[in-house]
């Protein structure tokens, strides 16, 4: 249980964004493309969320070639995650948006915090999506001749085509049979 | 020949007294005119393979003498795909994944993704394990600092200060491995609790393993020395006339900058803002222990090395505390062999030695999640570089980059 | 060297070069990731490997004559491994420390990582481990030092590539 978000804030939050989710000790506010940084700026200026944690972005699919699909179907899009918190009270909130696969793109951060370059070259590079506004756009993290974005879920991982992890292989059994809580 | 040396010398002297004396040269002081020269900058690359980068860091540094006009990292060279990773692998596995992510501080890493799995899960350790979990926490913590005050020190040029640290280190790694059979990537957490300690002897089902005997004497002893090597350094770095000349008003972050790029841990503390993720949240019982935060005041770098030594006194307190107080029980609590996580979204941080570090787990119900994002502190503390090394002197640069206290692993991921 | 290669080295001096070869390694500082650190410890007071031989640390390869890759080598950062293991002078040796390096490790299937360093460089002695024990390292050195004074000059002139240990 996290001892910050304190309840005042949070009924300061949920007065200005009705739709704030409170699951898990993690709170979420979902808004529109038009409004991100408007709503970056006013969550600095009047709830004094000036720390800029990070940035990234998930990508919603139905049909995955690494892992498992989601439980429910889901429309296909990629949803953009910010975090801010504040260095006194210790209040951490995410705020989150949709956008389409088809020519991905946003306005970048970098003028309500300049901490998020780096991010976004980060989610440029991994996903795909196009920051506009960026001051330099370009990868990070991989050689220069490398094609593809690998964090969507239509990225194959060729080590495990090739050769198949194989399986969840079962230990023995202990001495006397005790199997308090397995391992 | 002696005659003709004098007759040289008195033309010599003669032309001199010329050359000084006329009137029709102006008298040039060096104050009044400066020479241009036209120079370009030098671009410098300061290698992915160097001695004090600690690690694979790549700065592209355009210099001009010794000044530094720009820097611009190159990452990327230890980037090893930790989220793409962890799509595919079931929970207990990405534990393992996880340690080597800060990989001097191995324990300390796998806490906040045990935090979101158990709270997705709803499930709660027993108080026993969350005594354990505290105490192998702040003991990852001191053997990380030990690390940087050795490396550091050796930046700046002594070369007997990372002996000491590396010998007080081993006797911290020594107790981390009689309990958990690891030095510094113990993967010793489990989902509900922690595994039944090494103590010796096989595990069974009438003798669960738990603390070896003589452990809290051994930790004892080790904390007491733990205490005189913080004031040993205390003395013999920081004491030192060179050490504080290169370290004192070099690199001041301000509160502002700090928290614009989301730098944390103790480079926010020593800029002077009190803020300690271990007073934010309960999930390990700090709440029941009395300890102090070190606060710095200008946000130079012998700030930062003055606060992270301090921590070092306050978590050897904490484990001293600890070890007098834990309660009795269980270990773990019951969970599935296999283990499913329901649906939900969750984002946990602790305080890592290094800063904030925090897993974004989004589950869909199946063995794995299906996106984990993490949140480390040495990623954001290095894009300050940029701004930070502007107008800087060469040899400025590593105490700076020494300071900062970042890994690779944190960085690249 | 074309009196080694065409007479080879009688037994006496060869002897006498592989010892004094075997017990005067130089290292070459090239820590990547978590290996770096118990290489670290290796070099501590605690187990030390000055006992071996291994005293000074020089940070240029072309001082070097072993090198020990101790962590994971990545796609990216690859060309500057072989190019750092051509700039060693000869006779060199290399020692591939940790499971990483070895093949791949816990990493094995991850999209930008080198599945083994062996891939880019002729390896003499793997030792396993994630991270492998400070005593598993200095094994693998003291097995390093008894196939050097077992080596033969003239076979390693001529030979192209070495059977790892």
């Amino acid at each position: 249980m996290n001892l910050s978000n304190n309840a005042e804030f949070i009924e300061s939050l949920s007065s200005k964004f009705p739709n704030l989710e409170n699951n898990f000790d993690t709170l979420k506010i979902k808004v529109k493309t038009s409004d991100w940084t408007s709503t970056a700026s006013m969550l600095k200026d009047e709830f004094n969320l000036t720390y800029f944690s990070w940035l990234s972005a998930i990508d919603w699919e139905n049909e995955v070639s690494v892992g498992d699909p989601p439980k429910e179907p889901v429309s296909p899009c990629f949803e953009i995650i910010f975090c801010l918190s504040d260095s006194i009270d210790g209040n951490v909130v995410l705020v989150s948006t949709e956008i389409e696969k088809e020519n991905a793109s946003i306005p970048s951060l970098v003028e309500v915090f300049a901490g998020s370059n780096w991010h976004e070259r980060e989610a440029y590079e991994m996903f795909g999506i196009e920051f506009s506004n960026h001051p330099n756009l370009e990868k990070m993290y991989l050689p220069d001749d490398y094609e593809g974005n690998p964090m969507l879920k239509s990225f194959e991982l060729i080590s495990r085509e090739v050769k198949p992890w194989p399986g969840e292989v079962d230990v023995e059994g202990m001495p006397e049979d005790g199997s308090e809580g397995g391992s | 020949m002696w005659r003709a040396c004098q007759k040289m010398d008195q033309r010599e002297a003669v032309k001199m007294d010329d050359i000084l004396n006329a009137g029709n040269i102006p008298y040039v002081s060096e104050a009044s005119v400066s020479v241009e020269i036209e120079t370009e900058d030098m671009t410098l690359n300061i290698g992915p393979q160097h001695p004090s980068t600690h690690g694979v860091l790549r700065l592209v540094a355009k210099v001009d003498g010794e000044k530094i006009s720009s820097v611009e990292p190159v990452l990327g060279y230890m980037h090893r795909g930790y989220e793409k990773l962890a799509e595919v692998r079931t929970y207990p596995q990405i534990t393992t994944l996880v340690n080597r992510i800060d990989w001097v501080s191995g324990f300390a890493n796998e806490i906040p993704f045990i935090a979101a799995t158990e709270k997705l899960m709803e499930i709660e350790a027993p108080e026993r394990a969350k005594h354990i979990r505290l105490i192998l926490t702040e003991m990852a913590r001191i053997a990380s600092h030990f690390v940087f005050n050795g490396a550091y020190a050796l930046e700046i040029g002594a070369l007997t200060p990372i002996f000491l640290a590396m010998e007080d280190r081993e006797r911290i790694l020594d107790l981390i491995e009689s309990v958990t059979g690891g030095r510094f990537h113990p993967n010793f957490n489990r989902i509900g609790g922690i595994k039944p300690a090494a103590g010796a002897g096989p595990t069974t089902k009438k003798n669960i393993q738990d603390l070896p005997a003589g452990f809290y004497q051994e930790t004892r002893d080790a904390m007491e020395k733990v205490l005189d090597a913080v004031e040993r350094m205390e003395d013999l770095v920081g004491g030192n006339e060179v050490f504080k000349v290169r370290t004192k008003g070099v690199g001041i972050i301000s509160k502002e900058l700090a928290e614009e790029y989301g730098v944390s841990g103790p480079i926010l503390r020593a800029s002077g803002v009190k803020f300690d993720l271990r007073t934010q949240t309960d999930f390990l019982p700090y709440d029941q222990f009395e300890y102090e935060i070190p606060v710095g005041e200008n946000g130079d770098c012998y700030d930062r090395w003055y606060v992270r030594l301090m921590e070092m006194k306050e978590s050897a307190k904490i484990i001293l505390q600890a070890i007098d107080s834990m309660p009795s029980g269980p270990l773990q609590t019951k969970v599935p062999k296999v283990i499913k996580v329901p649906k939900g979204q969750s984002y946990v941080r602790t305080e890592n030695p290094k800063g904030e570090m925090g897993f974004y787990v989004i589950s869909e119900g199946g063995l794995g999640p299906y996106r984990l994002k993490i949140r480390t502190p040495s990623f954001s503390n290095i894009s300050i570089l940029p701004v930070l090394l502007e107008d800087q002197l060469l040899p400025d640069l590593i105490a700076i980059m020494g300071s900062l206290d970042f890994v690779l692993g944190d960085v690249d991921r | 060297m074309g009196v080694v290669d065409k007479f080879g080295l009688p037994k006496p001096i060869s002897s006498v070069l592989n010892w004094a070869r075997s017990y005067s390694l130089w290292y070459f500082q090239f820590g990547l990731a978590c290996c770096a650190i118990e290489v670290m410890a290796v070099s501590g007071p605690r187990h030390d490997f000055m006992r071996l031989g291994i005293i000074p640390l020089p940070a240029s390869p072309r001082q070097a004559d072993l090198m020990v890759v101790a962590g994971t080598v990545t796609d990216k950062m690859a060309p500057a491994v072989k190019r750092l293991y051509d700039q060693m002078p000869e006779p060199k040796y290399v020692i591939s420390m940790g499971s990483c390096s070895n093949s791949g490790g816990p990493y094995w299937d991850s999209y930008s990582v080198t599945k083994g360093v062996d891939q880019l460089i002729p390896v003499d002695v793997y030792v396993p481990g994630c991270p492998p024990r400070p005593e598993a390292l200095q094994e693998g050195i003291i097995l390093l030092q008894e196939k050097i004074r077992g080596e033969d000059m003239k076979e390693k002139w001529k030979a192209d590539q070495n059977e790892p240990v």
